[in-house]
């Protein structure tokens, strides 16, 4: 296990004593990842909540799971961190407050061990890179006790979220609630309820102010009467009329009020409008954004279920073995899938068939740059969507094609007997038809590439073919 | 059957003719001494000068309506009520065709238990009424009136019940006589009924709103003794309903308020032109029950309440106040005794023409209530619907529904509330108002 010791510029000058022993400690002002292929433990030592976040980020955008899948320590002085900020290290350390004497490496290593004896559990061949975030999340949940909890803090707009695993997502926005829904949809995870919370429907902040205005001018003067009716006399006012000293005496029979339900009780409340006059019983609420400020109805209002997760067997074995992207997993209900290690057998056939009987193949790839984008925004509608994807494809594409999947979102279309002409054809009638089902249904703009080979070529071996293909996209794989 | 008929008026005239004047008197004295000069002969002086003085006044009255138009003021329709919903909208319609139209309408839903609140905020969305409010938990009819009152703007509330519908110039015509004279407190708007075609029930109850209500309080304004201002349609001085607060707990509330005003010193008058249409019982025990509970409220208010009001050494003491409980008093409760005592006599002293004799006060009164129809067509005929005019068909009926009848469940309701003091179990008022209006002797 690797230690290293990131410090911003500022904190970098100083010398720190660390209340446990640790051996071995690389200090970094900043880190270049790399190709690290061990588990490194990231101690974090700075003032700056920026510099924290940022650093964090960097750490859990990173595909290589180990890397986002290391352990975090925040190291704090006098200044404590927002909740929002501690919850994304798995060890917040305060060096002022921890004596040395206190914390062995035990306790201190408590934790980080037991997040390396989960990744060990994970099937993870060198050079693996997790591109997908459904299976980064799953991942990161799976090496933190199997669970994720919600962290409530002023400091974060949504009030309530889920910090550490925001940072897994390249996006700042409200994406993870979406992630989660759809991991739950897939029943990798299991959600319990834990709290239900208004979000504003444009900037997503749940810092909301609900207040009643007047059903009339709109007005939020408002005073409330809470009305009292006598019963001896009928008398029905409101409780400042009745209001004598600490006794409620009746202003019409002056006789004192025994008790609620007794000789009086309270019919109804009215809302008076300082600015307009108007009187009613009912106030018309609404909702402003302390964010955006943007004034929303209640019912408009974007309401959330707050859950605590906890993997799932499924979600558990995902986290173990990988995924099939959710993407293969639609298009193999429709169309023939090989593998990819057949593919490159099949194109080397049709390469020499080419060659030796002079007829002229196609080589297709095309690839939804920002997949990750679908499963963020969309959640467990991305299903669907993918699903619709692939009916395309299997539309345009003929029985004799064949297709394979270099990863989540790389596809590749063998078409015999294509020359080059028909191969744009293809691919134009993809995209044209991929952007017109996404522009009718959803308001994100999917990068999609494309690019195509034709063969015979000069090239003949497979996987150097392709590989011309994809630098000819400009697609480099991660 | 004709044949026989005549034979036995023949018979009773013959009985008749033997019998001497002062014999007669004796045998038919409630006839001669009190209804026939109370309810023909000082009606028929009163509404005389009551149609000569509305002639006199017409200057007056236009200039009131000039004031009215050139001041404008609010004038708010409270109609408190209990699943009426069904009701409103014809209400709100009537209200909104209305000829004065700077008016406020507000409904109060009193506990409902059907689905009155959801018409009623589908008509204050619509603008059909201005404000509604809804008790969950029944109040009673006075402690929703008074919910209306503390959040009505108007220079006049008028109060309404929920299943009547106004004549478009009743409200109009309501408050005029508040700038004819400033010392009128409040107006009682004239009742008709408007359910008149549903059977004889409602038939008789239409004869008799035009003989008590329309021409009878015409003729008690007239003599300014009116002890009534009907819950149906009264219009009221915001002022003055503030400063008594309100409504105070029925049953009887609308006759309670009416004395509280009089009592503060101000007039109150009847106003024949300003017609509501309100919807009467149809059948015979929906019509007992209401009679019952009406005639309750005469011993609790006039009685209980308002004893005060017979006393000369009370500092507040006037004579037209104290005339018009007497009035009340005398004619529905004392004389209603006294038909039972005549009964007795004539069953006593005349055993075997008893029949003759109930026969020919069916005659008396049969001919009494002809000319009383007649004299309310005279005075109020240009304001009758058609099928008012053909209520003649019921009247042979009337002495038996007004002398049986009414006079029946009168005496019953007297006993009942003197001596067990029944509307204190009334289910009209919540059951924690009536307990505790027991508990306390809120009289």
């Amino acid at each position: 296990m690797r230690i290293f010791l990131i410090q911003d510029g500022e904190a970098y000058e100083r010398e720190i004593e660390l209340p446990f022993k640790v051996e071995n400690i690389e200090k970094v002002r900043d880190l270049d990842f790399g190709s690290i292929n061990f588990f490194p433990v990231f101690l974090i030592y700075t003032d700056k909540n920026d510099f924290f976040e940022n650093t964090c980020k960097r750490i859990r955008n990173n595909p290589n799971p180990h890397i986002y899948l290391s352990p975090i320590v925040l190291l704090e002085t006098e200044k404590h961190f927002p909740k929002r900020l501690e919850a994304m290290a798995d060890v917040v350390v305060n060096l002022n407050e921890y004596n040395k004497e206190d914390i062995n490496n035990r306790t201190f290593f408590y934790k980080i061990d037991k997040i390396h004896r989960s990744f060990k559990n994970l099937n993870i061949p060198p050079g693996t890179k997790d591109n997908s975030i459904i299976l980064k999340v799953v991942r990161y949940i799976y090496t933190r006790d199997k669970k994720a909890k919600p962290v409530r803090d002023s400091s974060s707009i949504y009030g309530l979220s889920y910090p550490h695993l925001e940072t897994l997502l390249t996006k700042e926005d409200a994406s993870i609630f979406n992630v989660l829904d759809l991991l739950e949809d897939r029943k990798f995870l299991l959600g319990e309820f834990f709290e239900k919370v208004h979000f504003c429907n444009k900037c997503f902040s749940a810092f909301l102010n609900f207040m009643e205005t007047c059903v009339n001018c709109g007005s939020g003067n408002l005073s409330v009467e809470n009305l009292i009716h006598h019963f001896p006399c009928a008398y029905v006012g409101p409780e400042e009329d009745f209001m004598e000293g600490n006794i409620l005496r009746c202003p019409k029979c002056r006789k004192e009020l025994k008790g609620l339900g007794v000789d009086f009780d309270r019919p109804t409340i009215i809302y008076k409008c300082n600015d307009c006059g108007f009187v009613s019983q009912d106030a018309h609420v609404k909702a402003i954004c302390f964010h955006c400020e943007k004034e929303s109805e209640p019912e408009d209002l974007i309401l959330r279920t707050i859950k605590n997760y906890e993997l799932t067997a499924l979600g558990e074995n995902i986290a173990i073995y990988g995924m099939e992207s959710l993407f293969f997993t639609a298009l193999k209900e429709r169309v023939n899938i090989i593998q990819y290690e057949t593919f490159l057998t099949v194109l080397k056939l049709e390469i020499e068939r080419c060659k030796r009987y002079r007829i002229k193949s196609s080589l297709i790839a095309f690839q939804i740059k920002n997949i990750n984008d679908l499963y963020e925004k969309l959640g467990k509608r991305a299903t669907e969507l993918l699903k619709e994807i692939s009916i395309i494809i299997q539309t345009i594409t003929r029985k004799s094609d064949v297709i394979s999947m270099l990863n989540e979102s790389l596809i590749l279309i063998l078409l015999p007997h294509t020359p080059k002409e028909g191969a744009t054809m293809v691919l134009t009638r993809l995209k044209d038809n991929i952007n017109q089902l996404i522009s009718s249904n959803i308001d994100i703009s999917l990068e999609i590439i494309t690019g195509f080979k034709e063969i015979p070529d000069v090239e003949t071996e497979p996987d150097v073919f392709i590989e011309n293909l994809l630098e000819k996209m400009e697609v480099k794989e991660n | 059957m004709i044949e026989y008929s005549l034979n036995y008026i023949e018979e009773v005239l013959t009985y008749i003719s033997k019998r001497s004047f002062i014999e007669l008197i004796f045998m038919f004295w409630p006839f001669f001494f009190f209804d026939l000069p109370r309810f023909l002969i000082l009606d028929f002086v009163c509404l005389t000068f009551f149609v000569l003085k509305r002639k006199k006044e017409k200057i007056k009255w236009l200039s009131a309506k000039y004031m009215l138009y050139r001041e404008k003021p609010l004038i708010s329709i409270i109609a408190p009520g209990r699943n009426e919903g069904k009701n409103i909208y014809k209400l709100a319609s009537s209200l909104r065709n209305q000829t004065y139209k700077n008016i406020e309408i507000i409904v109060v839903d009193d506990g409902s238990d059907d689905d009155t609140p959801q018409i009623l905020e589908y008509l204050e969305k619509k603008g059909l009424i201005d404000k509604f409010f809804r008790c969950e938990v029944r109040g009673g009819k006075a402690s929703a009136a008074n919910l209306a009152l503390r959040y009505a703007k108007g220079k006049f509330i008028v109060h309404l019940d929920a299943d009547s519908h106004l004549k478009e110039d009743a409200i109009e015509k309501i408050v005029l006589p508040f700038y004819m004279d400033r010392n009128i407190g409040a107006v009682n708007g004239d009742i008709r009924v408007r359910n008149i075609d549903s059977n004889i029930i409602t038939n008789l109850q239409a004869i008799e709103y035009i003989k008590s209500i329309s021409t009878g309080r015409i003729v008690s304004s007239t003599l300014g003794i009116l002890r009534i201002v009907s819950g149906a349609f009264g219009a009221f001085r915001k002022d003055i309903l503030e400063r008594i607060k309100g409504w105070d707990v029925g049953p009887g509330l609308d006759g309670d308020i009416t004395i509280r005003i009089r009592k503060l010193g101000f007039k109150v008058v009847h106003q024949p032109d300003s017609i509501c249409y309100t919807s009467v019982p149809t059948s015979i025990t929906k019509l007992a029950k209401q009679r019952y509970r009406w005639n309750r409220s005469l011993v609790r208010f006039r009685i209980r309440r308002h004893r005060d009001l017979l006393s000369p050494f009370n500092k507040n003491f006037k004579v037209l106040n104290t005339l018009s409980i007497l009035d009340n008093l005398f004619f529905n409760m004392i004389l209603n005794f006294k038909w039972w005592i005549y009964l007795f006599q004539i069953i006593l002293v005349y055993k075997s023409n008893v029949i003759f004799i109930l026969s020919i006060n069916y005659i008396l009164y049969l001919i009494m209530n002809v000319l009383e129809y007649s004299i309310a067509i005279t005075v109020l005929g240009k304001t009758f619907r058609k099928k008012e005019f053909t209520l003649w068909l019921y009247i042979p009926l009337m002495p038996l529904y007004t002398g049986f009848f009414l006079r029946t469940i009168r005496t019953f309701a007297h006993i009942m509330e003197l001596i067990f003091k029944a509307s204190y179990y009334d289910k009209w008022n919540p059951w924690k108002v009536s307990k505790l209006a027991k508990q306390e002797d809120i009289r």
